[in-house]
């Protein structure tokens, strides 16, 4: 007998292979820490999806994400000249971004629970919605994408971090080490209570996704 | 197996890391045992809701506003940050360390000599002159009368001396820095004396 496992999208197979490569963004890099201002302008617009995904993902609000990522880039281009170049661009990209998220979370940790407090009072059915859903919400695609990021909220930011690079970024081991600065031992076991948790938040939605894949 | 280690094996066999007898092993048990098949099946499931997620669309916007904020000054780098940035890193914070350290060594050294362990100083030479070595402490032992009396007559002596020849300030700022009980009132009147005839001050106290 033999288990299916979830496929991986070929970026995340990609980038989970191959461990040593080339810096697509040297060149770049270099002409930016030269003082090319384009050549900055360039790696924001090669990085500014993935920067503002992480981020969207960390902090679950679309306004707030644009913002912190700006912040992330103008960290970035503070600090360019310490980027030594012993790691890929793009993990120094993401230990800047992560952390920015990171830094907004603590800062608004207590409103912020407020929220979640109430999110999950309204997914329980006891409060109104505060405010009007996204639009994507109302296909079914969008409520169950809906139900992720909540659950994803949910987790401790070290836990979020970790998963949210692996399983959504689809970074390896070793580049989210290098992000987070934490050895790749606790990477893997970070990533591991956060699916443990996150299948526990959206069980009943697991149970219907397997079985329907199964039937 | 406890269930952080199920939990972990789990999830190395969905990301195909477990060897082949490992596997063997848990697919032997997940064929006799259907709550471990739901198991693996959840987590399969919620690692596939996962990598769903699309990632989301950057706001039009973005680039041009942080290259706008750049322009505008917003992201000059702090050199003084980089600074105490750089204390932290091994090359700098070494030897750092290490002068800080001998520095300490020397005050501390220092500190010892003066304080009496080493050589004496003149304000410690005249105390070493006035105090009669071979009687005990006060603070240790009370005296007994006669011998406290004895005490205070040879240090008076010794005082009544020092203002004769004329070193009345020294004598009065030895005593105002030695500690002695009776310093204020000595030095007051030290202070006082030009021609040395000095009053047995407090003598009876």
């Amino acid at each position: 007998m033999s288990y299916e496992v979830a496929e991986m999208s070929a970026p995340q197979a990609a980038a989970k292979a191959v461990e040593t490569v080339v810096d697509p963004d040297a060149d770049l890099v270099e002409r930016w820490q030269a003082g090319d201002e384009a050549a900055f302008e360039s790696l924001v617009r090669r990085h500014e999806r993935r920067v503002f995904g992480l981020v969207m993902r960390m902090l679950g609000d679309r306004e707030e994400a644009a913002d912190v990522s700006q912040e992330a880039f103008l960290s970035l281009h503070r600090h360019g000249h310490r980027f030594r170049r012993e790691a890929r661009f793009s993990t120094f990209v993401y230990r800047v971004a992560a952390n920015a998220a990171l830094n907004r979370r603590r800062g608004l940790g207590r409103k912020r629970s407020r929220e979640e407090a109430l999110s999950r009072r309204q997914e329980a059915g006891f409060d109104l919605p505060s405010r009007p859903r996204d639009p994507e919400d109302a296909t079914a695609g969008g409520e169950i994408q809906r139900q992720v990021q909540q659950a994803l909220l949910r987790l401790p930011d070290d836990l979020r971090a970790a998963v949210v690079l692996y399983d959504i970024e689809g970074q390896s081991y070793s580049e989210i080490a290098g992000a987070l600065r934490i050895p790749e031992g606790t990477v893997k076991s970070r990533i591991h209570r956060a699916r443990k948790a996150l299948r526990d938040h959206l069980r009943p939605l697991a149970r219907a996704t397997s079985e329907g894949v199964e039937s | 197996m406890n269930g952080s280690r199920v939990n972990r094996r789990l999830n190395d066999y969905l990301e195909g890391e477990l060897s082949p007898r490992a596997r063997e092993r848990l697919e032997a048990q997940l064929e006799k045992d259907p709550a471990l098949r739901q198991e693996l099946r959840e987590l399969e499931a919620t690692v596939a809701l996962l990598r769903r997620l699309p990632r989301p669309e950057a706001p039009p916007a973005l680039s041009d506003g942080v290259m706008a904020r750049i322009r505008a000054g917003e992201a000059e780098p702090r050199r003084w940050l980089d600074w105490l940035g750089r204390l932290t890193e091994p090359a700098v914070a070494l030897p750092l360390a290490v002068a800080f350290t001998a520095l300490a060594l020397v005050v501390g050294a220092q500190r010892d000599q003066l304080s009496g362990a080493g050589e004496t100083g003149p304000a410690e030479q005249v105390v070493a002159a006035v105090e009669v070595p071979a009687q005990p402490a006060p603070q240790v032992a009370p005296d007994p009368g006669p011998a406290r009396l004895a005490r205070r007559m040879h240090r008076l002596a010794m005082l009544q001396e020092l203002a004769r020849t004329g070193q009345l300030q020294q004598a009065a700022g030895f005593l105002s820095g030695a500690g002695h009980p009776y310093a204020p009132s000595f030095a007051a009147h030290f202070e006082s004396q030009t021609d040395g005839e000095l009053a047995l001050v407090d003598f009876q106290r």
